[in-house]
């Protein structure tokens, strides 16, 4: 055991079972607005409440245990540039495929992603985007007829 | 039955309709690749020619697009974490690791010789059983769906690699998830804040997010993806007699766990192959192989995925009753021939009932025909550098998960799981439960809510019906081996030093 | 080369906003939406009118499936496309319960769509496992006999099969318990199984097993004999006169779409209702195929939301 423990470390530990504790609350507020109603006749919220309670039971019982243990796994630092440049991607394409068509959505998303990668140069950025979106219209569109339209303005 | 089968293998080795089915397979398979877009699509693509086609060839199309699929959704598990259905997402589990270690070959081999061997078994019992499992398959009412689906679940909470509490929690988790959407048995919305998710969240975008975005979020832009060198050379794609041989077992399980369920109509095949790997794992002499890549953990459910499509055509056949969406399709096929599927089908139209059996002997065999060459160029893809693979799946991911529901909101949720599967990695959870949970909570609840319905409430009726009595009996035996196995892994690890 | 794509697309987009000449209509693809599942009858009828308008019309005409909510969805995108004759939807019997059934749409039923025609009608049919009622009149003789416990199993809460079990009870003074499944095959298979006593649905669940000898089909909900079903007698004649549940497809466009491209795709639904392939394929999923005019589009859906509406304030279905 250590004698000392690194406050920073406890948070760590603690964070997962209270997290799932807190979901399990909110699961269980959110489904109070549903009727509960009876064995013979459930509500919409009969099975959502047992549910929550569940999750935060478990969540206590995870708290406790991470707690208690000593066994600190060093993770990995989260290398920021990759998750928030992959969340743009996936986000552009979301907000581009019903605004300005598939091709330009398909061509943004990849380029953006691409910026992950920090070896990644401007041109070749944009000759593997161009590539990438002449393959997919190819074979979303032309092969496989998916109702998509290539471009929408 | 033997005579009738063999009358069907005739029609279906005339050339043209051998031509069918290998386009369906083919079809099928190349668009199985694809997660997310998948043997619904492949189907559409290809109804239009059914017009063309007398009803037996077409239904011989159809059903090897479906099996084809099934086949292709393992490819872009094995290869790129990407699961497009709940059997595909067990594939990830020992497949995924395996690629990384190298091994992709051998994988890709393992699972086209395991659904070779699962689709056979399954073919063979749709030949000697289809109507006795059809009658046995009615006998499951509201009552025994609850407890097949309560066993379903403790099984998964065995699943997980570390403690079993944390993987129960991501049961719970996936349950909860699953509540979203319309409830079934009020109408009533539940967790629904844009209209979007009023059917639920789309099992491909939580799917594709746990796995496809959380691994591509955690190596994006790495200079050295965590990978092993890839060999083509056949000696590293094909087993060693000694992996061979354990895997005859694994297989055998599978392929009965799989032909066993898949004649329920609904989710037979995703019970099967996570049924078949939790009893992989309890049973493994190697269970340190397990989650780095168990060849003996990818066989069994592969084996069982496939022979639950197979049986899984029972009810279609004998009884006219679409087990899910795609057979539903094949159905709708079968109208437009003017061919009303019923109980009478198998009597009034024998050479389309035993052709189509017959076609799945033969279409299975196309398959593995066609597989084991491409594995090689399957495997060449993996020599791609991360680098420059990471936009593509991206693509795919967004694409597949859209062009499903065609929804923003699938896309927009797809990037959560991944950000949601992302964190629960580095908190030593595991997304596998997650998904089982997912895809029976809602299964649980709308057969727990019946049976209340039905029986006004009176909880006996899970012991005196004969099959939920003996499902009953299998809970029990399981809670007592999760407690034996536990303790004993408890004491072993106290006798280890630390 | 992509670069100077990049660039034209703000300059085709001004160009786009400008209206081209009607009478070009039509001189790109158009859509043809509908709120349910690839592979469901909607989808399968969808495909046929597609198949055979884009003969007519010169231009593809492609299937677009956006499920959720009952429909609701799709006539939420639909309602608020762009009225310019490129987005058309495949309406359902759903679409005016969905008026009835929900507290807030977020479109009007009527107010915020332009009805072109019917493409079919089809009615619903009380079924029960071969042998166990001798006629409807028993059916419902022993469902008042002996209140709460004889079962009806239906495709969903809110659906017009679960609707119309509630009619039911309401038209009789029969008290059903009505259990939902998922979808009608579901359904089916709970009678198939003997979990519940009744299945209400349509000719296309019931007739192949009818055919095959599980079931008995006892009444139609139409309030007339449905051609090919010339024996069972209809709910309005027996049990429950004044019945009249008939449920439809049809094709719709958002509202204030030019007469002239309403004209012309009203002309085509009525050249493609009269091929006698469109009429085949419409009659073998269970529907009695026919064009009908704007008008008559527009009062039916208007009729079918004042009755559900009705049905489900007596019967006390949730609202949504």
């Amino acid at each position: 055991m250590t004698m000392q423990p690194d406050t920073v470390v406890a948070w760590r530990r603690a964070a997962s079972g209270a997290i799932l504790a807190a979901i399990g609350i909110a699961i269980i507020a959110i489904s109070w607005r549903y009727p509960f109603g009876t064995v013979t006749q459930m509500g919409p919220g009969f099975i959502p409440h047992y549910v929550g309670l569940g999750i935060v039971a478990l969540g206590v019982v995870i708290l406790i245990t991470d707690l208690r243990s000593d066994a600190v796994k060093p993770v990995n630092p989260i290398r920021w540039r990759a998750f928030v440049l992959i969340s743009a991607g996936i986000s552009l394409f979301a907000l581009l495929i019903n605004w300005l068509g598939l091709v330009p959505a398909m061509f943004l998303s990849v380029a953006v992603s691409m910026l992950a990668d920090d070896e990644a140069t401007p041109l070749g950025i944009l000759i593997y985007a161009g590539a990438m979106t002449v393959l997919g219209w190819a074979l979303f569109i032309k092969a496989l007829g998916l109702p998509l339209t290539a471009f929408l303005v | 039955m033997f005579e009738q089968f063999l009358l069907g293998l005739t029609q279906v080795m005339q050339p043209d309709v051998l031509i069918y089915a290998f386009i369906g397979v083919l079809v099928g398979q190349l668009i199985g690749v694809l997660p997310g877009i998948g043997a619904i699509s492949a189907i559409s693509l290809l109804l239009p020619i059914t017009f063309y086609l007398d009803a037996t060839t077409s239904m011989i199309m159809l059903a090897g697009i479906y099996y084809g699929s099934q086949y292709g959704g393992s490819i872009a598990s094995i290869l790129l974490n990407l699961p497009g259905t709940p059997s595909s997402v067990v594939t990830c589990l020992e497949g995924y690791p395996l690629a990384q270690n190298g091994k992709a070959g051998l994988a890709l081999f393992v699972t086209a010789m395991s659904s070779f061997f699962g689709s056979m078994v399954g073919v063979a019992i749709v030949v000697l059983a289809a109507i006795p499992m059809a009658h046995f398959a009615l006998k499951f009412g509201a009552p025994e769906y609850t407890m097949l689906v309560t066993v379903g679940l403790l099984a998964a909470s065995l699943i997980g690699t570390g403690s079993q509490i944390r993987a129960f929690a991501m049961v719970l988790v996936g349950i909860a998830l699953g509540l979203v959407g319309a409830d079934l048995t009020t109408g009533t919305y539940r967790f629904v804040p844009v209209p979007e998710l009023a059917d639920g969240i789309s099992l491909v975008s939580l799917a594709m997010g746990l796995f496809g975005v959380s691994e591509v979020i955690r190596n994006a832009g790495l200079k050295r993806p965590e990978q092993a060198p890839i060999s083509v050379s056949l000696r590293d794609i094909i087993p060693t007699r000694e992996q061979f041989r354990a895997l005859i077992s694994p297989a055998f399980r599978g392929a009965g766990i799989g032909s066993a369920f898949g004649a329920l109509p609904g989710t037979g095949a995703a019970i099967a192959s996570f049924m078949a790997y939790a009893l992989e794992r309890k049973v493994t002499r190697k269970p340190e192989e397990f989650s780095k890549g168990s060849l003996a953990g990818l066989s069994a459910p592969e084996a069982a995925n496939n022979a639950a499509a197979q049986t899984g055509f029972i009810p279609t056949l004998t009884l006219g009753i679409p087990g899910d969406a795609v057979m539903a399709l094949i159905i709708g096929a079968l109208i437009l021939n003017g061919i009303i599927p019923g109980p009478r089908l198998m009597v009034d139209e024998p050479q389309l009932f035993w052709g189509v059996i017959a076609s799945f002997f033969v279409g299975n065999i196309i398959l593995l025909l066609i597989n084991i060459p491409l594995i090689r160029l399957w495997v060449l893809l993996l020599r791609i550098p991360y680098q420059k693979l990471f936009p593509g799946i991206v693509l795919m991911i967004c694409v597949g998960v859209y062009s499903h529901r065609n929804s923003v909101t699938d896309v927009v949720m797809t990037l959560l799981f991944g950000v949601l599967g992302y964190f629960m990695k580095r908190y030593r959870f595991e997304p596998a439960p997650v998904l089982l949970g997912f895809v029976l909570g809602p299964m649980l609840e709308e057969n727990f809510r019946r049976t209340m319905l039905l029986y006004s409430g009176d909880f006996t009726v899970f012991v005196t019906r004969p099959i939920c009595a003996v499902l009953v009996g299998l809970c029990v035996l399981l809670f007592v081996w999760a407690a034996i196995t536990g303790k004993r892994t408890r004491k072993q690890n106290l006798l280890k030093p630390s | 080369m992509f670069k100077k794509l990049m660039v034209a697309l703000p300059l085709v987009a001004a160009l786009s906003g400008t209206a081209f000449a009607q009478d070009s209509y039509p001189d790109k693809s158009i859509r043809l939406v509908h709120g349910f599942g690839p592979g469901g009858n909607a989808d399968t009828v969808s495909r046929i009118i597609a198949e055979a308008m884009s003969e007519g019309l010169g231009q593809p005409v492609v299937v677009e499936s956006k499920p959720g909510a009952g429909g609701t969805v799709a006539s939420d995108y639909v309602s608020k496309s762009d009225p310019d004759g490129y987005t058309m939807q495949l309406l359902v019997g759903g679409h005016a319960v969905a008026a009835a059934l929900y507290n807030k749409l977020p479109y009007d039923t009527l107010g915020d769509y332009t009805y072109i025609s019917t493409i079919g009608q089809f009615p619903f049919f009380v079924a029960t496992q071969t042998g166990k009622f001798e006629s409807i009149e028993d059916l419902i003789e022993q469902a008042k006999a002996a209140p709460g416990t004889l079962k009806i199993g239906h495709s969903g809460v809110g659906s017009t099969q679960h609707l119309t079990g509630e009619l039911l009870d309401l038209s009789t003074g029969a008290k059903f318990i009505h259990i939902p499944y998922k979808g009608g095959a579901a359904a089916a298979t709970a009678l198939l199984g003997g979990e519940v006593d009744v299945l209400i649905d349509t000719g296309t669940v019931i007739s192949g097993q009818a055919e095959g000898g599980a079931f008995d089909i006892l009444a139609v909900t139409s309030d007339v004999r449905w051609p090919g079903f010339d024996d069972v007698p209809t709910l309005d004649e027996t049990v429950a006169p004044g019945t009249d549940v008939v449920s439809w497809t049809g094709i719709g466009m958002p509202a204030g779409v030019p007469e002239e491209i309403v004209a012309k795709v009203s002309a085509e639904m009525q050249r493609i209702m009269a091929l006698p392939g469109v009429q085949e394929k419409v009659e073998t999923l269970g529907a009695k195929p026919g064009a009908s005019s704007n008008e008559e589009l527009l009062d039916m859906v208007q009729s079918q939301i004042e009755t559900w509406t009705k049905v489900v304030e007596s019967a006390g279905v949730p609202k949504r």
